[in-house]
């Protein structure tokens, strides 16, 4: 019982910390525009087959299949950024957000016209397994959890002790007063992209290797499993996206083992639902969020 | 030292500036003076390159600066304390101050923050404290002290005196004369014209987007249309 519990518990942070890094992706974009980025499962799913074409015509090795996976998701990633929030950033949020699900379209087309078929192989990361006591962790999920907590620790250096990191904490509060500084805004949101796409890559590839294979709609999954742990940890909030994630992990994990399989995406909607209700802001709701709802309960 | 000619800005149909032509010379203090809505905050925007001027040209040090961009203007030596403070406010006191002087590079932040701090003692001892803990008086302090990081040569001012009380109002304007004694021209838009023009050598008045006045500083407190305008009717 306590046994399946822990397994559980432990299967929900290694698969959660995957979950995480696509929520600090879209948060990122969304704490410095205050725009939804739709199409950012999709540029990472681009990533992943560049990484994959590689692996099935060239049988390229692992290094070489990470590193195209993660170019490709920032090639795509800045493509998006140029269409649908340089282009129109002074429209209305909504413009960019629906655009960005037009060039989701457009990603999953291309995709699907270079690779016909349904699903394709992608490299394994790790092949060893630990066995501590009477539990079992996958190598790969055990290398994806590193390198989420190691990515975790790197951003916040960036972004507490670089001057690159203040500029863009300048810009996600105060705009206005960033320009006035002298901040080259753009170029700190075309960074910021450039940064989420990197960090989407990486997430992408570390699942694909864990799956050990793709299919094009690994895209809509992508934005699915981001969208709804950013939410559960509070929109625009890192640690937020780190424990949404974390707890999206978990709620699978048991829910899959105790209700079984067709129940585990339900359930992670419960919870969103759950939390939409009665703690709009999310786990780490910002300060600001906190006020308008206040303010709203007086009226 | 800055030289505006025939400039015009718009803000879609609405058109705030229509054809200021200004000039302030090095180590000067000028005036901008108008009611709300006039084109004075427009007008330093496009200087700052904050806006985009739609027609006309600035110049600075003799070099073309219009339509440059913000970022490329702060390093020249320019620098806007824009209206109603717009500091960052969950920042820290000093992240607010290395913002300030984000253009330069990082290697003099330190000597450039001690000498910044030493015009503005209220700060010194808070400089870890989030600029949301200062009282409105000093979060306009912090503006002004942030705008003096980029070491500019040239500052503008929009409303630094607005929300003060009588005695921080006048500390805010010794400290400008203390900053001209330094070596820093200064344009000055202010609601308190009497102050403004008291510590300023020249004055330009400006209505509807267009300068209709220009004088020394004691001629304009003696015009009687502009007393009437602008200083309210307590004056003799």
């Amino acid at each position: 019982m306590i046994v399946d519990f822990v397994q559980n518990t432990l299967d929900g942070i290694f698969v959660g910390s995957s979950y995480s890094l696509l929520a600090i992706g879209f948060t990122l974009i969304f704490g410095v525009m205050r725009r939804l980025n739709l199409s950012y499962g999709p540029s990472i799913m681009l990533g992943t087959f560049a990484g994959t074409l590689l692996f099935v015509e060239f049988e390229a090795g692992l290094l070489a299949v990470a590193a195209a996976t993660l170019a490709g998701a920032v090639l795509a990633g800045v493509y998006v950024e140029r269409v649908c929030f340089w282009a129109i950033r002074r429209g209305a949020a909504l413009a960019s957000m629906v655009s960005s699900f037009a060039i989701w379209m457009q990603l999953e087309e291309i995709v699907t016209v270079v690779f016909p078929d349904r699903t394709y192989p992608f490299p394994p990361l790790a092949d060893f397994a630990l066995e501590p006591g009477p539990f079992f962790v996958r190598g790969d999920h055990l290398v994806m959890f590193a390198c989420a907590a190691a990515i975790t620790v790197l951003l916040h250096l960036l972004l507490y002790r670089t001057r690159f990191g203040l500029a863009l904490r300048a810009v996600s509060r105060n705009p206005a007063a960033a320009a006035f500084v002298g901040i080259n805004t753009g170029l700190v949101l075309f960074s910021a992209f450039a940064l989420a796409s990197a960090i989407g890559g990486v997430a992408g590839y570390l699942i694909a290797a864990a799956d050990q294979q793709i299919t094009p709609f690994f895209g809509l999954w992508a934005t699915f499993k981001g969208l709804i742990a950013m939410t559960l940890g509070g929109m625009g909030s890192i640690p937020g996206a780190i424990a949404g994630g974390l707890l999206l992990g978990i709620i699978e994990a048991h829910s899959g083992w105790y209700l079984g399989t067709e129940y585990r995406d339900l359930s992670a909607y419960a919870v969103l639902f759950a939390f939409l209700v009665f703690r709009p802001g999310g786990l780490f709701a910002q300060r600001q969020t906190l006020r308008s709802q206040l303010a709203a309960r007086r009226v | 030292m800055l030289e505006v000619r025939d400039l015009h800005v718009s803000y879609g149909k609405a058109r705030a500036v229509q054809g200021v032509s200004l000039r302030v010379g090095e180590g000067e203090i000028v005036a901008l003076i108008g009611a709300n809505g006039a084109g004075k905050s427009s007008t330093m925007h496009a200087i700052c390159g904050v806006t985009k001027p739609a027609l006309g040209a600035i110049s600075f040090r003799g070099k073309d600066i219009t339509g440059l961009p913000a970022h490329r203007v702060v390093p020249l030596g320019i620098a806007q304390v824009p209206e109603g403070r717009l500091i960052f406010d969950d920042l820290t006191i000093e992240e607010n101050l290395v913002l300030g002087g984000i253009t330069l590079p990082g290697g003099s932040e330190r000597q450039r923050m001690a000498r910044v701090l030493d015009l503005f003692p209220v700060l010194a001892p808070r400089t870890g404290e989030p600029a949301s803990n200062l009282s409105g008086g000093q979060q306009q302090l912090l503006a002004i002290a942030r705008g003096l990081m980029s070491n500019p040569t040239f500052l503008m001012l929009d409303e630094p005196s607005l929300g003060l009380a009588p005695l921080a109002a006048q500390e805010v304007f010794d400290l400008f004369v203390t900053l001209r004694r330094n070596g820093v021209t200064i344009l000055l838009v202010e609601q308190n014209v009497r102050q403004a023009l008291a510590i300023a050598d020249r004055g330009y008045v400006i209505e509807s987007g267009r300068i209709i006045l220009e004088d020394e500083s004691a001629r304009l407190l003696e015009d009687e249309g502009l007393a009437r305008a602008y200083l309210g009717i307590e004056r003799q």
